[in-house]
């Protein structure tokens, strides 16, 4: 299999030998990847820290447990919603989008 | 220690430690009524009593809504009568329209969080032969002054595009509404407080206390609460509590499974008989009918049955996460409609259990209320009487030979 | 992967079900075979790793990978899904081993991108070989942070600080309990000396009090804690970084033995609820075994013993083997956990969560990330009688989110705890029905069952 050097992306670590490099979409802009990387592998590594936006307080969110427990790293993949950048692998060609969570929320009963 | 009895009974007790000193400790004093049941029938009653100036508790086993209210799709319509498809008697159809206008008047004084919305309700079908008998429904409710309209395949795809296009037609009911029933029942007990009344959760009621031939009041282990009027709204545990002193109630109970999705994006314009949008973009849908099978749990077979004819009528279900499910039990009394009133031969105990109880809890609270504070409601609540069902007079058998306080 | 082996080569055919791409979980997590590491980019379990992922690899034992379990009935029939189609499976008796996951700890901005657990740090820079930040806080307790520093500097990450939460002085009443554990020594030389090595201050007796930033992680607020770790007033420090890892213990996860209503019991150093087994890891289930971190958090040693035992028990339930095999059969792993359970019990108690670890979490502070439900709402529902986890789901929506209260529910409890002035551990664990993780209602609609026509299937897994 092909393999290139490590891309000297932000966050990558230096001195090693990485799968094959492609490139994947986020929010229409070319994000360098490698055969092997996750999806989260790859934004984090290019220093994207907002992979979606809540529904309540629009805040931002990136990843928190990193291994497909806490569901705060979901991204749109390929179309499909709620999918998990930590847990899923890079594929060249991928298009991924940034969430904005739906819904409004209902009146807490309990609000500040 | 097994994860079910024992665990939950400690928090039972942990609780019962922190119990405040109640002012119905056996030392006298009594309350105007004693609501069994914290639903939304019990949480309405105590609504209406609180607000007409009565002393109201409510006593609830376990937590809030953990019974039916808990469980249900949370409809509150008119134009359906889910326990069957029979034509719906015009007296359920005035009950049912009262209370959804009296639901939307009082919505403003209950408050959060209560989300009661009125997007109207469509029931598609998707068989020819249906169309009849779905035409005589119509036909019937407008009859009774309801706004239904009968919907071809073409107005029923524009109204909601999300329904299967193999649609063949559908009864649409533009005023109908539907709320989330844990939501409803926190709004109806916040409510209730703010006007007066006294929620207790964590307190089973033991017995219903009798005295001379009427009902004086509830007894929780040593605890005993005296009351001018006890409201039995127990749903399915009411005839458990009935039987002891000679009432019966019979029922015809069965089990529900019920599903509920991740946020989506808007997806509907209306809501479908049983498949919701909440506020929240989850989806709520179900449910099976299981008669008699009262175990709350969810099965593989009713999972299957039930997510495939979701997906049947709603194809973008297929591709949805679904993230929980649970089963509630239907509290039907054996012939479907609602049992609502006295008792006979039995002195200030009331009794209310129905299926469809999200639709009907405020005009049931309003009767209830109005029953006891001036013996008589205009609300014809004469077809829900208990004593429909059986010849037999209720036998009331007193608890304990002992004089107990009266209401003062 | 040691249940596996051990029925396996008690004649029984195993079936893995494992949620992850490779077998490994946690702790033999390694990058993809697409990098191409040197040998001292490795880690320390590497090997083992490999040899373990060697066992597994024999014509008796299927792994199912990127296999999600979504449903157990009638204590045998294991519904899951892959590759979004839906999959059935009935075996003649289980094991789960479904781990455990950092705890999640809140403090005011720790939903701030950049804030993780150490296990995510770790899974990041030990399978992707990407640095959590530029400046990189670790704050914890206990020792399973010293392989994730080790990682991070492997991976060149620059670690501002390791906070330990506990003190020094703390560590004096344990001491005997390390008699014995000369491997475990060597195991922490070897992580210190990497730390030492480069540079990084070890600050005992400091905890993480506030992450804050605006989109990202910019700083961290630090304090020095007393033995309750409840921040010192006055001793509030503020540090540049762009990562936070939270290292403070573990929860099992026990979804699926909850939903197949195993007994549980409470473990009141760890706060949380573990599955309940016998000597055997047999549940409180006929023909449902328990093994590793669901049982008690010890880390990988016992958890491979008690996988050894389980699988023993389970080809025996199956009756592959007779009882007094099985009991030759155990009696050295069970031997040798033995001897490592004293060890897991004194860092368990040594580097428990003390109340001050929750002390901040009030007001705007989120509690359920999914949900975004704040502490204030919570501690408010508890005040309000919501003493169950059920009751506070209701009211407030905590729990009802993707993640189905996996990272709120602990932290819920003890919330609902503090409020109404009781024990954590008479909170019930919460009623855990199918799915016990997101499936397509689609898949739901299509899946096969038992009564229908189809192949039974005997196996173990």
């Amino acid at each position: 299999m092909p393999k290139t050097d490590a891309v000297a992306g932000d966050l990558r670590s230096s001195g090693l030998v990485r799968g094959a490099a492609f490139e994947i979409e986020f929010d229409s802009r070319p994000i360098p990847a490698h055969d092997g990387e996750t999806v989260l592998g790859a934004l984090w590594a290019a220093g994207i820290a907002s992979l979606h936006v809540t529904a309540r307080t629009g805040e931002p969110r990136g990843f928190y447990c990193g291994m497909g427990a806490c569901f705060d790293c979901v991204v749109e993949i390929d179309g499909v919603r709620n999918m998990r950048a930590c847990l899923t692998a890079a594929r060249p060609g991928m298009v991924v989008r940034s969430q904005k969570d739906p819904g409004t929320y209902p009146a807490m009963a309990h609000n500040a | 220690m097994s994860n079910g009895d024992a665990v939950h009974r400690g928090a039972a007790d942990a609780k019962a430690d922190s119990r405040p000193a109640s002012l119905l400790s056996g030392s006298g004093k009594a309350v105007d009524v004693c609501v069994i049941g914290g639903g939304l029938l019990g949480t309405a009653t105590a609504y209406f009593a609180a607000r007409a100036g009565l002393s109201v508790v409510v006593l609830e086993a376990r937590d809030l809504a953990s019974g039916a209210s808990g469980a249900a799709f949370g409809g509150v319509s008119v134009g359906i009568y889910s326990y069957s498809s029979a034509l719906v008697p015009k007296h359920y159809v005035d009950i049912s329209k009262a209370s959804l206008g009296l639901f939307e008047q009082i919505a403003d004084d209950l408050g959060p969080p209560l989300d009661l919305k009125a997007p109207g309700s469509l029931d598609p079908y998707f068989d020819p032969d249906t169309h009849a008998s779905r035409k005589e429904r119509a036909d019937g409710l407008v009859a009774c002054g309801v706004d239904c309209q009968l919907l071809s395949a073409k107005e029923v795809l524009e109204l909601e595009p999300a329904v299967n296009e193999a649609v063949v037609g559908a009864t649409y009911c533009p005023a109908d509404a539907h709320v989330t029933p844990i939501n409803a029942v926190w709004a109806f007990a916040k409510a209730a407080r703010r006007h007066g009344a006294e929620i207790r959760t964590q307190s089973p009621v033991d017995e219903i206390i009798i005295s001379d031939g009427r009902a004086i009041g509830v007894r929780i282990g040593d605890e005993k609460i005296f009351s001018g009027h006890v409201v039995n709204t127990a749903g399915a545990d009411a005839p458990a509590l009935a039987a002891p002193i000679g009432v019966r109630i019979p029922m015809d109970c069965s089990r529900g499974q019920m599903f509920v999705t991740e946020r989506v994006p808007r997806l509907f314009n209306t809501y479908i008989h049983n498949i919701k949008q909440t506020p929240s973009g989850t989806i709520v849908y179900g449910a099976t009918r299981e008669s008699g099978a009262m175990d709350v749990v969810t099965t593989p077979e009713g999972t299957r049955q039930v997510n495939r004819w979701a997906c049947q009528v709603v194809p973008a279900l297929a591709n949805i996460a679904v993230l929980r499910s649970w089963a509630g039990i239907r509290p039907v009394p054996a012939d479907g409609y609602p049992v609502i009133g006295p008792v006979d031969g039995v002195a200030n105990l009331l009794v209310a259990v129905m299926h469809r109880g999200v639709t009907l809890a405020p005009i049931v609270g309003k009767v209830l209320v109005d029953l006891i504070v001036d013996g008589k409601t205009e609300i014809d609540i004469e077809p829900y009487r208990l004593s429909r069902f059986s010849n037999q007079d209720a036998v009331v058998t007193a608890a304990v030979e002992e004089t107990y306080y009266a209401k003062d | 992967m040691s249940a596996a082996r051990a029925a396996a080569d008690c004649g029984a055919r195993v079936t893995v079900l494992d949620e992850y791409a490779r077998p490994g979980g946690q702790y033999f997590k390694r990058a993809a075979p697409a990098f191409a590491l040197e040998h001292d980019q490795l880690s320390r379990e590497h090997e083992r790793g490999e040899a373990k992922r060697a066992a597994i690899d024999d014509p008796r034992i299927t792994v199912l990978s990127a296999a999600l379990v979504w449903g157990v009935f009638d204590d045998s029939t294991i519904m899951f899904q892959r590759d979004g189609k839906p999959e059935s499976l009935r075996a003649g008796a289980i094991v789960l081993a479904t781990g455990a996951h950092d705890r999640p700890v809140a403090f005011p901005g720790w939903t701030l991108p950049g804030v993780m657990t150490a296990g995510g740090a770790q899974t990041l820079a030990k399978t992707q070989w990407v640095k959590p930040g530029h400046r990189v806080l670790m704050a914890g307790s206990g020792p399973f942070f010293l392989p994730v520093a080790q990682q991070l500097v492997r991976a060149g990450c620059n670690i501002v600080a390791i906070l330990e939460a506990t003190r020094r002085t703390q560590w004096l009443a344990h001491l005997p309990a390390l008699w014995g554990q000369w491997p475990r020594f060597a195991e922490a030389r070897d992580y210190l000396r990497t730390i030492r090595g480069a540079g990084i201050p070890v600050r005992t007796g400091y905890k993480i009090v506030a992450a804050e930033g605006d989109g990202r992680v910019a700083a961290a607020r630090i304090a020095k804690v007393d033995a309750d770790w409840r921040a010192v007033p006055g001793s509030h420090e503020t540090l540049e970084v762009d990562a936070i890892a939270t290292g403070y213990g573990f929860l099992p996860a026990i979804e699926i033995a909850a939903s197949m209503s195993c007994d549980l019991r409470w473990d009141s150093d760890g706060l949380a609820w573990f599955v309940d087994c016998g000597r055997d890891m047999a549940t409180s289930r006929p023909g449902v075994f328990a093994a590793g971190e669901i049982t008690g958090i010890a880390g990988a040693a016992p958890a491979i013993e008690e996988g050894i035992i389980a699988g023993i028990g389970a080809a025996a339930h199956a009756g592959l083997i007779g009882e007094a095999e099985a009991d030759q059969r155990r009696l050295r792993p069970l031997a040798r956990r033995a001897k490592l359970d004293r060890f897991a019990r004194m860092i368990n108690s040594l580097f428990r969560p003390r109340p001050g670890l929750w002390e901040g979490v009030d007001g705007d502070t989120v509690v359920c990330r999914c949900e975004e439900v704040t502490a204030l709402e919570i501690r408010a529902a508890a005040a309000d009688g919501c003493v169950t986890l059920k009751a506070v789901k209701d009211l407030t929506r905590a729990g009802m989110g993707l993640c189905q209260g996996r990272t709120c529910r602990a932290l819920v409890t003890t919330l609902i705890a503090e409020e109404a002035g009781i024990d954590p551990g008479s909170i019930p664990f919460p009623r855990i029905r199918p799915p016990i993780k997101p499936v397509l209602a689609g898949a739901l609609a299509a899946m096969a069952l038992p009564g229908d026509t189809g192949p039974d299937s005997e196996a173990t897994g």
